[in-house]
């Protein structure tokens, strides 16, 4: 099918290859994608700093970009849910084609098998905004059987080897603008997501969101420099 | 009057009136109750289950040179509280005796209401040790149970006791014996 | 500010860390819990209706409560705000001449500044819950609202009991400490002339209240003293007894991971020739209740699930909130009561949701934390720096010219910016090495013939 891919604005200026590995992985499924070459800002930032109002040229310019495809997916959970939520509120048709990589993989293509291997120990970083805002997994506060959609994908990928976690899906502390205007405490939560991975032995840290990952690998850099972040996609492409 | 007042702003406040919800199939969900349940909850609890098959068993197995205020009957004590004028004179009572009118297994919890209390509230709080009594049918397996069973209150006051009273407010260290009894023994009696 | 208060807490990292795990501890209890009952999802659904329910026809179960409540011999009284609660509380004092008077736990008491309020007026109030106490001897509010002194190590525990009550110095056991406040709270409790207690549920088709502890401190004062007042909000109503089921399985299990509170008391009628006072207060829940947006805060059964488990609270401490209710819930709360006041506590939140997932009565704590944050920046609550600073994100991210040229000032800077550790972020973690290209640049090379 004809697919939109939609790309954070920080995701193209600084994890390029996070970005490529998600578009592979939806070609070689044999899929058209196109990504349409736009500041491609969902507008979070500005709702969260509680700037709703700034935000909201954002969503419609997505609504207007990607309205044409049958499907719309994109490798960034949280931005996909502020986005969804937005076309929700509009009633626009859009936020029922808009998928989060790893549910487009599992709901909509349900693939079997990856032609990837990744011989790691791997820390899977459950972003809340997937976890709990999209439903990618079932959150640990609710006494409901155990799910987790990037789980089961990465469980396809030869050799590896996910770590099990003290706390499986606390939040890393990034939540935006909240890791600048907070940092102490954003910080703090990191440096605890990165001790509870690394206390389990992973050597990569691997997450639906890109922005959890850059708060955690910067502050891995400094305090665990062996352990890596990874997208989730460049994972399963089998591109590392 | 402030009642009107805040009334009045309460019904100009409140959105347009929701359905009650239905509690019937929270209700009639199967739960076994057993004495077994009950026990291991109680042992969770701090609390300690015993059976005995006469409330003399019982009595022998009060400590003896003890303070005991009982309003079990058949199961008179050392200290009469029907004899108490005023509450606070119960302030030296080693252990109470009360009688229980139901169990609940999922919380180890136990339903006294005043009449089984005697004339003072107070009593099963203020004892240092207290012992419940309790027939060993009188089991309901969860709270919705309890409440189907209690109906309409008729009693201008009741409790249900799971346990020996506790507190953890100093660093989560769990220490049994806060303000009212040290221990609790619930005793069924078959 | 929130942020600063944070600093400071975490500043002292092995305490954080300990207060850190310590709640944490409490929130696996809950989950261990709440997993041994099977239909727990469905009882929170239940809880959550109920009280959407009771909110909605408000207005009618005040009347029938406190109908059947004056019916079965209670004294009801109504306080329009905090100020008028005080007033009616120390007028039945007065009247009745008391002047030493003992509390279990009452965060609405707490929100009306009570204590101050009678103790210039010359009656001791004595706190009697454990932790209440601790903080009331250190004259610090509650930094928890089920553990208000769960910031406090044993040994400043055993600092205060021995200024103020003079244990041995170093007494650090905990046992021991629990002791020495037994046997000094015991002395209260046969001394008060009255007694005031919170109330965890009041039931509108019986007129009775239900009080939770599991010390027996609201029991121990209650059926002592000559005077039983008890407060309320009144937003604590719940229609029927039978509702008390799905209450009670509930609130201990999210709270403290216990299957039941110690004691769950209901109380329905006076002992025979004592009073209760039942005060109903409004002091600013039925503004919230007109806000649709934020009407189900009013649901919170006050648990505190979503403090044990809010990994921010947890890593600050309740006293690096603006208001006495701290956490999620009450950074919904907080800014009902005053929108400049506490402007920052909506913003001292990730938004990661954990709060809505753990709420037994189902409040969409985030959600909300989200909608006041648009209000506290609509009233011009957070500032000059930030709205400037997010127009100008706004206005170069709509310009594909400027996002470009950013960016590209950004990557360059990226390096310079990890060494110098200046900026919030890099005083922290070091930003990713930048790539040569951007996705879309890349992109554009390729399609290049």
């Amino acid at each position: 099918m004809r697919l939109g891919l939609f790309i954070p604005c920080y995701m193209d200026q600084l994890y390029p290859r996070a970005a490529h590995a998600t578009l592979r992985l939806l070609e070689r499924l044999g899929h058209e994608v196109e990504c349409p070459d736009t500041p491609a800002c969902c507008g979070q930032p500005m709702s969260n700093s509680g700037h709703a109002a700034l935000g909201e040229d954002f969503v419609d310019a997505f609504a207007r970009r990607y309205a044409g495809y049958e499907r719309v997916v994109s490798p960034s959970a949280s931005c996909l849910l502020h986005l969804k939520e937005g076309l929700e509120a509009r009633g626009h048709p859009l936020a029922h084609h808009a998928h989060e990589l790893c549910e487009f993989l599992h709901d909509v293509e349900r693939v079997e098998a990856f032609d990837a291997a990744f011989p790691h120990r791997v820390g899977l970083h459950q972003g809340c905004h997937g976890l709990r805002g999209l439903g990618l997994g079932r959150p640990s506060e609710r006494m409901e059987p155990h799910f987790s959609k990037p789980e089961r994908l990465l469980k396809r990928v030869r050799g590896l080897e996910l770590v099990e976690l003290d706390r499986p899906d606390e939040c890393c502390g990034f939540g935006g603008s909240f890791a600048v205007f907070e940092s102490d405490v954003s910080a703090a939560m990191g440096r605890d997501r990165v001790a509870d991975h690394a206390g389990h032995g992973a050597e990569f840290i691997t997450s639906t969101d890109m922005s959890c990952l850059m708060h955690l690998g910067g502050l891995a850099a400094r305090s665990h420099p062996q352990i890596k972040v990874l997208h989730i996609a460049e994972i399963l492409a089998g591109e590392v | 009057m402030s009642r009107d007042r805040i009334l009045q702003a309460v019904r100009a406040a409140q959105p347009e009136a929701l359905p009650m919800p239905d509690m019937a199939e929270l209700r009639g969900m199967a739960r076994e109750a057993s004495a077994e349940a009950f026990a291991a909850t109680l042992a969770l609890i701090g609390a300690e289950c015993r059976r005995a098959a006469s409330p003399g068993e019982i009595a022998a197995a009060l400590p003896a040179g003890q303070v005991i205020a009982s309003t079990v009957p058949g199961l008179p004590g050392t200290l009469d509280p029907f004899a108490v004028s005023d509450p606070h004179d119960l302030r030296g009572v080693d252990t109470a005796v009360v009688p229980g009118r139901f169990g609940v297994c999922e919380n180890g919890a136990v339903w006294l209401d005043e009449g089984a209390l005697g004339p003072h509230r107070v009593l099963p709080f203020i004892a240092q040790h207290l012992v419940l009594v309790l027939p060993a049918r009188e089991l309901v397996a969860s709270m919705h149970d309890a409440y189907a069973r209690l109906g309409a209150p008729d009693t201008g006051f009741g409790v249900f006791i799971a346990g020996p009273s506790k507190t953890a407010d100093i660093e989560q260290c769990l220490v049994i014996g806060a303000h009212g009894a040290r221990s609790c023994t619930v005793w069924l009696l078959d | 500010m929130h942020p600063a208060a944070a600093r400071e807490f975490l500043s002292d990292p092995a305490r954080a860390a300990w207060h850190d795990q310590t709640l944490w501890m409490v929130r696996v209890k809950r989950d261990r819990m709440a997993a041994r009952v099977p239909e727990w999802e469905q009882l929170r659904e239940a809880a959550s209706r109920i009280k959407e329910h009771t909110l909605s026809r408000l207005a009618e179960y005040l009347e029938e409560f406190s109908a059947r409540a004056e019916a079965n011999g209670v004294r009801v009284h109504w306080a329009a705000d905090a100020e008028e609660h005080n007033r009616i509380v120390h007028g039945i004092l007065a009247a009745r001449g008391v002047t030493r008077m003992v509390k279990s736990k009452s965060m609405l008491t707490e929100e009306c500044h009570l204590n101050p309020y009678l103790e210039a007026r010359g009656i001791e109030v004595v706190d009697t819950d454990l932790g209440e106490r601790i903080v009331q001897f250190k004259n610090e509010p509650p930094s928890h609202i089920v553990m208000p002194a769960i910031h406090l190590k044993r040994a400043e525990v055993g600092a205060v009991f021995h200024e103020h009550l003079g244990t041995p110095a170093g007494m650090e056991d905990a046992q021991e400490l629990a002791e020495a406040a037994r046997q000094h709270l015991r002395g209260h409790f046969l001394g008060a002339q009255a007694a005031l207690t919170g109330v965890n549920f009041a039931i509108a088709e019986t007129g009775g209240f239900v009080v939770c502890t599991n010390e027996g401190n609201a029991d121990m004062g209650a059926h002592l003293a000559p005077v039983h007042i008890a407060c309320m909000g009144i937003e604590k109503l719940i229609p029927k007894a039978e509702h008390l089921g799905v209450f009670l399985r509930l609130l201990a299990r999210s709270a403290t991971g216990q299957p039941s509170t110690v004691f769950s008391s209901h109380f329905l009628k006076p002992r025979p020739g004592r009073e209760t006072h039942l005060v109903l207060v409004d002091n600013g829940r039925s503004r919230q209740l007109a806000r649709a947006d934020f009407r189900k805060s009013l649901a919170c059964i006050r648990c505190a699930a979503c403090f044990n488990t809010c990994p921010v609270y947890r890593r600050s401490g309740g006293h690096s909130y603006s208001w006495l209710i701290s956490g999620p819930i009450g950074s919904i709360l907080a800014p009902n009561v005053d929108k400049k006041a506490h402007s920052d506590m909506p913003f001292a939140s990730t938004l990661c949701g954990s709060c809505t997932a753990v709420c037994p009565v189902k409040i969409d704590i985030h959600a909300q934390l989200l909608k006041w944050r648009q209000e506290v920046v609509a009233a011009g609550g957070s500032g000059r720096a930030k709205p400037l600073l997010m127009r100008l994100t706004a206005f170069v991210l709509r310009r594909p010219a400027l996002y470009r040229l950013g960016g590209a000032l950004m990557r360059l800077a990226g390096p310079l910016a990890n060494l110098l550790r200046l900026d919030p972020w890099t005083r922290h973690r070091d930003l990713p090495p930048p790539p040569a290209r951007t996705f879309h640049q890349s992109l554009r090379d390729k399609s290049k013939p």
